[in-house]
């Protein structure tokens, strides 16, 4: 019985180990960010974020991304080098500003699921955070065309120039 | 409601893929006999992702056949399920730019939904579409993989290029492949829909439509100077002068 016993610890022990080994600690993430910023070369606003991530134990992490509480699962590269989460947005929702992904591996994102459904949602707590700030999308360059200012101008000083004429002609 | 309509479509078609046969041959001869369901694919695809039709400019002639492949695609993916417990996964791939200029960014967005009823296991996916020496990847991957897709979620995937040349360009398909049921050994394959044939605008053409001009119209405002100018010192000189000539007069 107490062979069993300890036959049962051992097995309990090597289990917390393994699910302890499928968690990243001291995550260091260092990520590379794109987001779009002219609309004539998209039709919604991207957001990349492309991370290689270190983590002091693990090999292998399954992780998702959680946004303005949007959650996803996170892209890996085959070759497992690389992670990216990448979305897109309607340009009017994609507000200019910082946005902040949270990221959970298998057991975060549970006891994320978890707080969701009790309603607390801040009480989870994420595995790493990256912080993506969004400048907005826009025209480039200038908010006129220029063809529209040099009308505008040519406009102005025949404007001008016919006032003045106008006085002469009537004095 | 959609997957309904893609097994009525499945249904109708009566098409049997074989192992040993190319996807693409299937695609083509699904579309010979698929003209009169297209809209029906048409109306499930918008109901599908209403937002993500890209403002792409096709050439005219490609529309068709654009049609086709992508209805290629979806039956493709319906063939590949067995039973009711299998995933099933249908790829949409959209070229986002409402214009693709050479030398600047080509955003390429995928999305994966999975329309069966177990969740699709090691999916991977790869575009091997875009060759070295016309596209440059600036940001994203382009062979990636998701440990598990849930059925009825989707997952998307961005990458942005850049066209190093102009001209037309065909933009084919990626690839995936994942495992349908958590106990098949064999991969199932699936292609995705297909953006077609577009050009990509040069460089100057660009400029000529989109850019400032600061330099042409400033030249433009130097040579015009002289003809307003001189005639508005004529003016002014003799206007001072009178105005003088009245002053003294009072």
């Amino acid at each position: 019985m107490a062979g069993l016993c300890i036959v049962l610890a051992i097995f309990a022990l090597f289990t917390l180990q393994n699910t302890s080994g499928d968690t990243c600690i001291g995550a260091k993430p260092t990520t590379e960010i794109y987001t779009t910023r002219n609309i004539l070369l998209s039709s919604e606003s991207v957001f990349i974020v492309e991370f290689a991530l270190k983590c002091d134990n693990a090999k292998s992490v399954n992780l998702y991304a959680e946004v303005n509480g949007k959650v996803m699962p996170v892209t890996r590269s085959t070759d497992d080098a690389k992670f990216q989460v990448s979305w897109a947005e309607p340009h009017k929702e994609a507000r200019a500003g910082l946005y902040k992904l949270s990221f959970y591996d298998d057991e975060g994102y549970a006891a994320y699921r978890k707080a969701q459904r009790s309603g607390t949602v801040s009480e989870a707590k994420a595995l790493f955070t990256i912080d993506v700030n969004h400048p907005g999308a826009g025209r480039e360059g200038l908010y006129v065309q220029t063809e529209f200012i040099a009308v505008v101008a040519a406009l102005l000083i025949w404007w001008s120039a016919n006032n003045v004429k106008s006085k002469l002609q009537e004095s | 409601m959609a997957k309904t309509r893609l097994d009525e479509v499945t249904s109708r078609l009566g098409v049997t893929t074989s192992g040993s046969r190319n996807q693409s041959e299937v695609m083509r001869e699904n579309c010979a006999s698929l003209s009169n369901t297209s809209s029906l694919t048409l109306s499930f695809f918008s109901s599908l992702n209403p937002a993500r039709r890209s403002q792409w400019c096709f050439v005219a002639e490609m529309k068709s056949l654009f049609l086709c492949v992508l209805l290629g695609a979806f039956v493709s993916c319906a063939f590949s399920a067995e039973g009711d417990s299998s995933a099933r996964l249908l790829i949409s791939k959209n070229i986002l730019n409402q214009y693709v200029v050479e030398g600047k960014e080509l955003t390429v967005h995928y999305s994966i939904y999975n329309v069966g009823s177990s969740p699709a296991t090691s999916v991977s996916l790869s575009d091997n579409s875009f060759p070295a020496d016309e596209f440059k990847v600036l940001h994203g991957l382009l062979s990636v993989k998701w440990k598990a897709i849930a059925p009825g979620t989707n997952v998307s995937h961005t990458i942005i290029l850049e066209p190093l040349k102009s001209g037309m360009f065909n933009f084919t398909a990626a690839q995936v492949s994942y495992k349908a049921s958590e106990d098949a050994t064999d991969p199932q394959f699936a292609l995705s829909t297909t953006p077609g044939e577009g050009g990509i605008m040069g460089q100057q053409e660009y400029d000529r439509k989109h850019s400032p001009h600061l330099v042409d119209w400033g030249l433009f405002s130097l040579m015009s100077l002289p003809t307003i100018l001189i005639p508005f010192l004529v003016w002014f000189r003799s206007h001072s002068k009178y105005e003088n000539f009245k002053a003294k007069r009072h």
